[in-house]
């Protein structure tokens, strides 16, 4: 009988214990963060800060762009995220879709117009330039490559990266833009694919996420991804990275944020949105390199790390809305083009 | 072919299951060895069969050591305890198996004639084309004496191969197996623990308890003049009396050796039972110890009555040494 | 239902009651949110779906490179575990106890932690292009596991160790006198093997392949680390869910997937028991006498299986404790020297995970002893109408991709709490391996033991507190272990139904091979460890079998 009785207690405290810790975490002051990948765009610092500050967790979240929008479209009828950040293209998409709820946050007149939604369903909280981030080292003395036709180059075979645009809005940018910048359009996205095509063949794979590590330990010699990824690698790491804007030309993008409609937390995601938008966070952000939105948050050390101006003129915004309205079109011709095969 | 084994002990899991057991089988005759259950037996016949190497000691088929030579050289054949049918093959072909292996290749022609050969005696003849779980017990071990035969060996060893039969089935197969042992030729080493077998089968008898051979001699000299109290008691019921004056020993009385006798000692009839082919009766002597008799059928006093009591026969133990030890 | 007959199998309802908890289990976490997923293949869009699967495609190619991945991998594996298996079951040497042990430990380990040990081994700079760098000074292998060949040796890790155990099972349970009577009949050991040992024992190996066969078809945290430059079915299955929410093709692929995996078990398994011979074990409880040479052989094989099983893992540890400055510890904003602090920085990192996963084990290992220890006894003793198929049923979910289940909860339960639907999920996958190891336990206890106690004059509660209970003991404390096991290392599942706020630490480890360094990944390896490895060792002293449907990869 002493057995059963252990066995009874057992089980009632499996029961007790289980409820009883999930009210604890429920109770803690929390935001849900879709897309809030930490040594990307320092969110990691960003949201140790903003701990630090007010006390409330935003918990790390790996979900590229466009993965973040799929998981609140699922979750429309039970919303379990607060807030979304995007690639810039990605969250008019998501606004569009209607996942979003308004909100202007404080210090919103800052941000420049094209760079916000009018009704407040998404605006940029920072933004960064698609360009080659080269690990030298790793590159086993082939040269540093200055411009996409070099990247076709067979000497940088398996050397070559970028994340999966079905899965992040990055990389999505990247290739919307690569079939502006070589000659494609809305209508016509086979200029583009042409390149990625032949690009193809040096590719090493397309991760679907983050690969800074990967980056840092030379597994990826040459990723095509956000500037301030690679500034960081060279001046916070400390590693071989070199930072090259392509000679024919590259794409700003905007990266943004949008609250979830239904968000189970919306009184302090408001607050959270405020903060971000305070010069304390946006410096924050300028840490990782990527240029804050508010105009004179970017310290001047940091500044002066970036490529000379002339580069950066070679960059060029993208419309968003075109961009977003070709989204679903583009991936799916992505994914029969380059990975049709099955490969 | 003659086997002899030459101070054979054999280790498992660090007790001794065989301490220095030395036998000889003599070629073409029947050897039982007999004894209780861990006593070793199976152990022999693994030992023999050369499934299992000695610790120590040489076993010689026809003064050849054959210690080092695997089993399937060896030219013995094996019925197992548990039969060890192949059941993914018929009756026929398990028969047949031993006719195909190794450096026998027997054409298959010749191999169904060997095997009808076998079929025959053996009652096995409508059987061949069953698998072994469609079998029943008695039918399983005529298969595999067959199969064992088949390869027409030197050495036969069976173990306990009646052991899994009920008793009325055993009777009858035991006789069957003793005609057609005598008949072969063959040197037989038979295992059992069941002293009627042992005694109607065996040509040369060995006792063994606790890995030690305690006697070996023709199976009515060790019933009637054992040297061992074990082999005494073992081989069927006795009644040993103890001596108590030096130089100590028993006198060993068979219980169909007491009968009632006028001029006997009187002794009181304890309980009496009826077994059909004689009367079991224990008795208590003068003096205190106790016997066992068998007396004719429905000639057994009732309990509490004096009966007087003579031995036709009996035998005397010296204690020489311990029952079991050298 | 009453009656003075003697209790053995009594025939009648009276067994529904024990196994009732199971049904209603099966009916609301499996078959409802399941049928919601298949009815979405099987409507117009689902058919249209399942045709352009079918057609020339990634999907359809995704299909074959799983298949023909999975069928070769199970080959392999099946014939590289036949040597080790056989020396585990049927020799004694020194060291068996551990070699089994470290065999035995992969089957506890999610798909992402044998992805992530593979790019340890064979990624861009892992250890062997490493070594082979250093030796031949050229650039060999880097990066090859990434490659098919990468996912092939991935697969190769998870199901030697189940096929080893699987066959080891089979081969113990062999008759020994079969083959010492085929050695009295002259047949060599060539002859043997082929005459008599495969023969037997090919139900047993068809079994364990289509048990490794099922599981590569249904790995997928394994591809979602190493499948790069192709695609395997899983993979797909999970793109269509989460990036596209184009159910209709996920279902049809999911209904293609497991209509693979229940053909290769209907054609091929359910036999791991070789025919019985006879009455009596009086000589094959002896060891017969093998050659020297094969025995050493044997064991030096199963010894290097282990060996090569335990190098990646022996490596990671390593890199736990090399102290060494590590990329992007700066950017992780945490500059961190030593050992121990590594390890503070990664408990801050993912203590959360670590007590989620552990609150979950607590509340899923006696929820599933709850679930399936009864329906056990039901099933065994007290059989009912239908009892055999209910049994089925309940082992039959080990075959559906956690994918699908996690999304088929989420569609059909999205409301409630998120660690319900992990606990749900969880014990989907561990209620099987309670069924069969108690229902393995039983079936070795003659049933007329309890016969006995009640003509003693015990009441069925006592028979059951004072024979059932205590004889069912140890296998109540293994299924509690397995349970642990695999719960602690399920990842498909939990990595869907995760929230940022809810998730496992398995989930967690995902990210962190994905995004942490090398040394922070190695320290959150070696924690997941802990806990298992003692589990496994004891998993094994209790023999435990069923640890081969461990979690899926």
């Amino acid at each position: 009988m002493n057995r059963s009785a252990a066995f009874l207690a057992a089980i009632a405290l499996a029961f007790a214990a289980a409820p009883g810790a999930t009210a604890v975490a429920d109770s803690e002051q929390v935001v849900v963060q879709y897309d809030c990948i930490p040594n990307y765009a320092n969110w990691g610092g960003v949201t140790a800060l903003y701990k630090k500050v007010s006390g409330v967790t935003v918990p790390p979240d790996p979900k590229g762009s466009s993965v973040a929008m799929a998981a609140l479209e699922r979750e429309r009828e039970h919303p379990v995220a607060d807030c979304a950040y995007y690639s810039g293209a990605i969250g008019f998409q998501a606004a569009q879709k209607g996942l979003h709820q308004p909100y202007k946050p404080k210090g919103w007149e800052a941000i420049p117009a094209g760079l916000k939604d009018p009704g407040g369903l998404w605006w940029t909280v920072h933004t960064s330039t698609i360009a080659l981030v080269v690990n030298t080292k790793a590159l086993g003395g082939a040269p540093v490559p200055r411009s996409w036709q070099d990247l076709l180059n067979p000497v940088y075979k398996g050397k070559v990266a970028y994340d999966d645009p079905t899965w992040g809005g990055t990389s999505y940018t990247l290739v919307y833009g690569l079939n502006q910048l070589m000659g494609g359009s809305d209508a016509d996205f086979k200029p583009g694919l042409a390149y990625l095509k032949k690009l193809d063949a040096n590719v090493s794979s397309y991760p679907r996420e983050s690969v800074y590590n990967a980056v840092l330990r030379g597994e990826i010699p040459i990723w095509i991804n956000a500037d301030g990824n690679g500034y960081k690698m060279k001046h916070v790491d400390g590693a071989p990275v070199e930072v090259v804007i392509p000679a024919e030309g590259s794409f700003t993008m905007p990266l943004v944020m949008g609250m979830a409609k239904g968000a189970p937390h919306p009184a302090e995601t408001r607050r959270y949105f405020d903060w971000l938008l305070t010069r304390e966070a946006q410096a924050e952000f300028a840490k990782a390199y990527f240029r804050p939105v508010v105009e004179g948050a970017m310290p001047p050390d940091i500044a002066a790390r970036f490529l000379p101006a002339r580069d950066y003129a070679r960059a060029r915004a993208l419309d968003l809305a075109p961009m977003a309205a070709a989204a679903d079109a583009l991936k799916k011709a992505w994914l029969e083009e380059i990975r049709g095969s099955g490969r | 072919m003659r086997v002899e084994l030459r101070e054979v002990s054999f280790a498992y899991g660090g007790t001794e299951v065989l301490e220095g057991v030395s036998l000889a089988l003599p070629a073409g005759a029947i050897t039982v060895v007999i004894g209780p259950s861990g006593s070793g037996k199976s152990t022999l016949i693994a030992l023999v069969a050369g499934l299992l190497a000695p610790a120590a000691g040489s076993i010689l088929f026809d003064r050849r050591d054959v210690s080092g030579l695997v089993p399937e050289r060896r030219d013995v054949g094996v019925v197992f305890q548990s039969y060890a049918l192949f059941p993914h093959l018929t009756a026929g072909q398990n028969v047949a198996f031993g006719l195909t292996t190794g450096r026998r290749r027997l054409p298959p022609r010749e191999a169904a004639h060997r095997v009808a050969e076998l079929a025959e005696p053996l009652g096995l003849g409508h059987l061949l084309a069953r698998r072994p779980a469609e079998l029943s017990g008695g039918e399983q071990q005529r298969v595999a004496l067959a199969r064992a035969l088949a390869p027409r060996p030197a050495l036969l060893l069976l173990d306990e191969p009646l052991a899994a039969l009920d008793a009325s089935l055993r009777r009858q197969v035991r006789a069957d197996l003793a005609s057609l042992l005598g008949r072969l030729g063959t040197t037989v080493l038979y295992v059992t623990h069941d002293q009627e077998e042992a005694m109607l089968l065996a040509d040369h008898l060995v006792v063994l308890d606790r890995g030690q051979v305690v006697e070996a001699g023709a199976p009515l000299d060790l019933y009637r003049r054992p040297a061992h109290p074990f082999t005494a008691s073992f081989l069927g019921e006795a009644n040993l009396l103890a001596l108590a004056m030096p130089p100590g020993g028993w006198l060993l009385i068979r219980p169909e050796d007491l009968s009632a006798d006028p001029c006997g000692a009187p002794a009181e009839v304890l309980a009496a039972r009826g077994l059909g082919a004689f009367d079991r009766v224990e008795l208590r002597l003068p003096g205190g110890a106790e016997l066992r008799a068998h007396l004719p059928p429905g000639t057994a006093p009732a309990p509490g009555s004096i009966l007087r009591i003579a031995a036709r026969r009996t035998h005397f133990l010296p204690r020489g040494c311990d029952p079991g030890r050298r | 239902m009453g009656g003075s007959r003697l209790p053995g199998k009594r025939a009648g309802a009276g067994g529904l009651l024990p196994a009732l908890p199971l049904l209603l289990f099966l009916l609301l976490a499996v078959a409802w949110p399941l049928s919601h997923l298949a009815a979405a293949a099987v409507t117009g869009a689902g058919r249209s779906a399942l045709a352009e699967v079918l057609s020339a495609g990634r999907y359809r190619t995704s299909l074959v490179n799983s298949l023909v991945l999975s069928a070769a991998a199970a080959a392999a594996a099946v014939a590289l575990s036949i040597l080790p298996a056989w020396v585990l079951a049927r020799e004694r040497f020194a060291g068996r106890r551990l070699l089994r042990a470290a065999i035995a430990l992969p089957l506890t380990f999610s798909g992402v932690l044998v992805g992530f040990l593979m790019v340890v081994m064979l990624g861009r700079v892992g250890a062997v292009p490493v070594l082979l760098q250093r030796l031949t000074g050229r650039e060999l292998l880097a990066g090859s596991a990434y490659t098919s060949a990468g996912l092939f040796c991935a697969y190769l890790y998870f199901e030697v160790p189940r096929a080893v155990m699987t066959l080891e099972a089979a081969f113990r349970r062999f008759p020994g006198e079969l083959d010492a009577a085929a050695r009295t009949l002259g047949a060599s050991a060539r002859e043997r093997l082929l005459r008599i040992g495969l023969p037997l024992l090919a139900p047993a190996l068809r079994s364990t392949f289509a048990l490794t066969f099922s599981a590569s078809m249904g790995s997928f945290g394994v591809a979602l680390i190493l499948a790069r430059r192709f695609t395997v079915a899983p993979l797909e299955v999970y793109n269509q869910l989460i990036g596209f929410l184009d159910d209709a093709t996920a279902g049809a692929l999911c209904l293609l997937l497991a209509l693979a995996t229940l053909a290769a078990d209907r054609l091929l398994g359910g036999g791991t028991r070789p025919g019985a011979a006879g009455r009596g074990e009086a000589l094959s409880s002896l060891r017969a006498r093998p050659s020297r040479l094969a025995r050493r052989a044997g064991i030096a094989v199963a010894a290097a299986a282990a060996a090569l099983l335990c190098a990646p893992i022996a490596i990671t540890v390593a890199g736990a404790f090399s102290s060494s400055p590590w990329y992007g510890q700066r950017s992780e904003g945490a500059p961190v020297a030593g050992t121990a602090p590594l390890f503070r920085y990664v408990l801050g990192l993912w203590g959360p995970n670590l007590l989620r996963s552990a609150e979950l084990a607590l509340a899923v290992v006696p929820l599933a002893l709850l679930l399936g220890a009864p329906a056990a006894y039901a099933f065994r003793r007290r059989p009912f109408p239908g009892s055999r198929l209910l049994e089925a049923a309940a082992v039959a979910p080990l075959a559906i991709p956690g994918i699908a289940l996690a999304v088929a909860l989420i569609e059909t339960a999205g409301g409630a709490p998120r660690i319900a639907l992990l606990a749900a999920g969880h014990l989907v996958y561990t209620v099987p391996l309670v069924v069969k190891t108690v229902g393995n336990a039983l079936e070795s206890h003659d049933p007329r033991l309890e016969g006995a106690a009640r003509s003693l004059g015990a009441g069925r509660l006592a028979v059951l507190a004072r024979l059932v209970v205590p004889l069912l003991a140890p296998a109540l404390v293994l299924s509690a272990l397995l349970v642990f096991a695999v719960s602690w290392g399920e990842f498909n599942a939990s990595f869907l139904l995760a929230t940022p706020l809810v998730q496992t630490f398995p989930a967690a480890l995902y990210l962190t091979y994905t995004t942490n360094s090398f040394p922070v990944a190695a320290a959150a390896t070696l924690i997941f460890l802990l806990p298992v490895a003692p589990a496994v060792a004891a998993i094994q002293a209790l023999g435990g079998e069923e640890l081969r449907r461990g979690p899926q990869a």
